[in-house]
C-alpha cells in the first residue's frame, strides 16, 4: 500500500511539478536564491500546503509589541493574522506567516515572535518584538550639464513611516540654471507627496500629490536637427500647478489597480508666432503644444501593475506588467481632450546559471489634443538622452540616429515604442553589505512618431538604435545601476 | 533482504572508488556528501542526515511556540542525463512545541503518508527533522541497472510562498503614486537609496548530493 501511494506521489511529482523544477545544472548558486521558478513553487505550496492545522489548541490572551520606539503599535496589530481571544491550533499557518506579515511592512530589519504561558492552561501570550530600520529612501539624484543649460540638481526622497504613523511623505525637487537659449529662464520644480498604503488596515490604499513646475521650455527655431547646440533654439516659460490622487487595490499577490485623477493649472506665456526656419531657408510655423495664458488640464485614469519577479532589484525570472490609460476632457474641466496610453511589459529568463536575459517592450500612444508634457519625449524612450526631471526639459540633444532614419527630428511625439534585449551576467551573490552585482548589456529599437502636422516632411516612424551596458547593484544603502546611457543624458555631448 | 543490503554495499564501494569522500563541492555549488543507498520492495530508499541546518538561533526558535518547517526535495538524476530528473520526491516535517504539555510535536507529511510524532527533547526532535532514515526516493523500475545515478537535494529551513515573498518585497517598488509623476517616471529606471535589508525565501538553503551510485542485478 505504501508502495503503491509512494509510485503515485512520485509520478504525480513528475508529471505535474518536475518540469517546473530545476535541473541540476540549473539551481545551485551558493549564497544566492533558490533556482526555482515561481510556478514551480507555487505547485510545490498546492502539494505541501496542509489545511489542517496541527498541534496543541490554544488561545490568545494577549499580544504584546515591544521594541517599536517609532512605529505605532497599531500598525504591528493591525499587520498580525491573528488577534487577541482567538482561539487556534499553535501549528496554524497563520502563525508561521505572522512574522513575514509584520516585516511586509517594511518598517523594521528583524521580527522575532514568540509564545509563552499565559494565565491559564492552553492559554497563550503572544509577544512581538521588533527591530526598527530607516525608513528614508532616497529615490533618485537629478543633476548634470548639457549643451543648452549649464546645470541642473535636484533630489527625489521619501520618509515611508512618517513619525510612525505608516504614512508616506515624499518630496522631490530640481532646480536647473538659466539656459543659453533665446528667452531662456531658470527653471524649477517641486513635488509633495502622500501616501497611506493600507487606509485604515483595509485591502485599499491612498496616496495624493501637489506638484509645482516653473518652466522655460526650449524649441527649435534653427539649425540642422543634429545640431542640439543653444543658438538653434528659443524657450517660453510656462507654470504649471497641480495635484493627483489615486486608489489603489491589490488585485492579488502579485498585481494591484490604481484609480487616479489629476489636474492641473497652467499659466504659459507664448511667443506671438514661434517659427523655425529648416536648413533649406524654408519657414514653418511651430506648434507649442500649449494653449497661451490660462489653461487647465483634468485627467481620470486606471494603472494596472503586475510584477512576479522574485527579485525585483536584479530580476532573473518572471515578469513586470505596466498599463497606464489616461483620459483628458471638457466634461473633466479639461482645456485638452486627449487620451494616453502607456504600456510597459518585460520578462526575465535564466538561461545557465548565471546568465540571464530579458525583453523589454515600451509603448505609448497619445491621442487627440494633449499638453506637451503629456506627450511622448524622445527622452522617456531612448535612455541615450536626457530624460526630463519632474517635467522640466534640460536639454536639447538630439538622439543619435544612428541608420540616419531621422530620429533625431522630433522631440515630442504621439506614438513610439522601443523593444530591447538584455544579457546580464551575475557577477556575484553575497550575505554581506553588498547583496549582489549584475552586469548588462542591451541593444533595441525604438520609434517615436509625430502624427501632428509639423510643417515640414518630418520622417514617418523613424528607427533609432538604443545601446546601453552597465552594472546594477543592490546594496544594505539602496539600490544602483551605472549605465552607459544614463551617463551620456548627464553630459554636453 | 540479503541482496537490499548487497547493493548498497556495491553502491558503497562504487562510491568509495569513484566519488570523493565525506562533503566536497560539486561543479554547481552543492556539497557533496557520502549517503547510503538501499532497495526496500519496490523502492529505492536513502540514509542522510543534514544537521547543519539548524544553527543555534534556529534550534531556539523551534522552542518559541511558533510552529517551524523544513522542506526537502529528492530528484535522482541519471548521471549522464542531468536534463531532468528521474523522480521527485518532496517531504515536509512540521513543529510546534506544545507550551503547556512541554513536547515537540512533529508532523511529516512525505512518500510514506503522514505521520505524527512527539518528543520530550528539543534535540531529539532537531535530529528527527534533519534526518532521513531509509527513505524512499523512486520506485525501482525507474533506476536502470547499470547507469550511474545521483541524489540531488535542496533542503529549505521555514520556506515561504512566492505570494508572501512578493508581500514583503512589494515595499521595495514604487508605491503607486510614484510611478506616476511624469512619463519619464513611467518609462525610467529603478534606482533608489535606502536601509535594505536582506530578504530570502528562507530561513536556510541547503544544497547537498549524493555520491554517484547504481543498481546491481538481483
Amino acid at each position: 500500500m505504501r508502495a503503491a501511494a509512494f509510485a503515485l506521489a512520485v509520478c504525480a511529482a513528475l508529471g505535474g511539478v518536475a518540469r517546473a523544477q530545476p535541473a541540476p545544472s540549473e539551481p545551485v548558486e551558493a549564497g544566492g536564491e533558490a533556482g526555482v521558478t515561481a510556478s514551480g513553487e507555487a505547485t510545490l505550496e498546492v502539494r505541501l500546503g496542509h489545511p489542517d492545522p496541527f498541534g496543541p489548541v490554544i488561545v490568545i490572551e494577549a499580544i504584546e509589541v515591544v521594541g517599536n520606539t517609532y512605529t505605532a503599535e497599531r500598525l504591528i496589530r493591525r499587520a498580525l493574522p491573528v488577534k487577541e481571544g482567538e482561539r487556534l491550533r499553535a501549528g496554524d499557518p497563520r502563525l508561521r506567516a505572522a512574522r513575514f506579515k509584520v516585516l511586509a511592512l517594511g518598517y523594521f530589519r528583524e521580527v522575532d515572535l514568540r509564545l509563552r504561558k499565559g494565565s491559564t492552561r492552553g492559554n497563550v501570550i503572544l509577544s512581538v518584538r521588533v527591530v526598527e530600520r530607516g525608513t528614508v529612501v532616497l529615490n533618485r539624484m537629478f543633476f548634470g550639464n548639457t549643451l543648452i543649460t549649464p546645470w541642473w540638481a535636484g533630489l527625489d526622497v521619501t520618509e515611508r513611516n512618517f513619525f510612525g504613523s505608516g504614512i508616506g511623505v515624499g518630496g522631490a525637487f530640481v532646480v536647473a540654471g538659466q539656459g543659453d537659449a533665446d528667452n531662456a529662464d531658470a527653471q524649477k520644480a517641486f513635488q509633495l507627496r502622500l501616501e497611506d498604503p493600507s487606509l485604515f488596515g483595509g485591502p485599499i490604499g491612498a496616496h495624493a500629490a501637489f506638484h509645482y513646475a516653473d518652466a522655460s521650455e526650449p524649441y527649435r527655431i534653427a539649425g540642422d536637427s543634429s545640431d542640439g547646440s543653444a543658438d538653434n533654439f528659443a524657450a517660453f516659460d510656462y507654470k504649471r500647478v497641480g495635484g493627483r490622487a489615486g486608489a489603489t487595490i491589490n488585485t492579488g499577490a502579485f498585481d494591484r489597480l490604481t484609480a487616479l485623477v489629476r489636474f492641473d493649472a497652467v499659466r504659459a506665456n507664448l511667443p506671438a508666432a514661434p517659427t523655425r526656419t529648416l536648413p533649406d531657408g524654408r519657414v514653418v510655423d511651430v506648434d507649442l503644444l500649449l494653449e497661451d495664458g490660462e489653461s487647465r488640464v483634468a485627467t481620470a485614469g486606471l494603472l494596472f501593475e503586475r510584477d512576479t519577479r522574485p527579485d525585483p532589484i536584479l530580476p532573473y525570472a518572471g515578469d513586470h506588467l505596466l498599463l497606464l490609460a489616461e483620459v483628458g476632457a471638457g466634461p473633466l474641466g479639461s482645456s485638452y481632450d486627449f487620451t494616453s496610453i502607456l504600456a510597459r511589459y518585460e520578462r526575465w529568463w535564466r538561461i545557465a546559471p548565471r546568465h540571464v536575459v530579458s525583453g523589454h517592450l515600451v509603448a505609448g500612444a497619445v491621442l487627440g489634443d494633449a499638453p506637451l508634457f503629456d506627450r511622448l519625449h524622445v527622452g522617456d524612450i531612448d535612455r541615450m538622452v536626457s530624460p526630463r526631471a519632474l517635467g522640466l526639459v534640460v536639454s536639447t540633444t538630439p538622439p543619435f540616429d544612428f541608420f540616419g532614419t531621422g530620429s533625431d527630428e522630433i522631440t515630442y511625439g504621439e506614438l513610439g515604442g522601443l523593444a530591447e534585449a538584455q544579457y546580464a551576467f551575475r557577477l556575484f551573490r553575497s550575505r554581506k553589505a553588498v547583496y549582489g552585482g549584475d552586469l548588462f548589456v542591451g541593444a533595441g529599437l525604438w520609434t517615436l512618431h509625430a502624427t501632428r502636422d509639423l510643417g515640414y516632411d518630418a520622417p514617418d516612424f523613424p528607427v533609432d538604435l538604443l545601446l546601453d551596458a552597465g552594472l546594477r547593484l543592490d546594496t544594505e544603502i539602496g539600490i544602483f545601476e551605472l549605465s552607459l546611457a544614463n551617463a551620456l543624458g548627464r553630459v554636453p555631448l | 533482504m540479503r541482496r537490499a543490503a548487497a547493493a548498497l554495499a556495491a553502491a558503497a564501494a562504487l562510491a568509495a572508488v569513484a566519488g570523493p569522500s565525506g562533503v566536497a563541492a560539486a561543479d554547481d555549488g552543492s556539497r557533496v556528501r557520502r549517503m547510503g543507498f538501499a532497495e526496500r520492495g519496490r523502492n529505492l530508499v536513502v540514509t542522510t542526515a543534514f544537521p547543519e541546518l539548524f544553527d543555534r538561533a534556529a534550534i531556539d526558535k523551534v522552542s518559541s511556540g511558533f510552529p517551524s518547517n523544513v522542506v526537502v526535495r529528492l530528484y535522482v538524476f541519471r548521471k549522464d542525463r542531468t536534463e531532468r530528473p528521474i523522480s521527485l520526491v518532496l517531504v515536509e516535517h512540521e513543529i510546534v512545541f506544545d507550551l503547556w504539555d512541554e513536547v515537540y510535536v512533529l508532523r511529516t507529511h512525505g512518500p510514506l503518508g503522514k505521520r505524527e510524532l512527539r518528543y520530550r527533547s528539543r534535540q531529539q526532535a532537531v535530529r528527527a527533522m534533519t534526518e532521513l532514515d531509509h527513505m524512499p526516493i523512486a520506485p525501482l523500475d525507474r533506476i536502470a541497472i547499470g547507469p550511474h545515478h545521483f541524489l540531488a537535494a535542496v533542503i529549505e529551513l521555514n520556506p515561504i510562498s512566492p505570494e508572501l515573498l512578493a508581500e514583503m518585497r512589494r515595499w521595495l517598488s514604487r508605491p503607486a503614486g510614484e510611478s506616476l509623476d511624469s512619463s519619464s517616471s513611467f518609462f525610467g529606471s529603478f534606482v533608489s537609496v535606502f536601509v535594505n535589508p536582506k530578504l530570502d525565501r528562507a530561513d536556510r538553503t541547503m544544497r547537498i548530493r549524493s555520491q554517484p551510485f547504481y543498481r546491481t542485478p538481483r
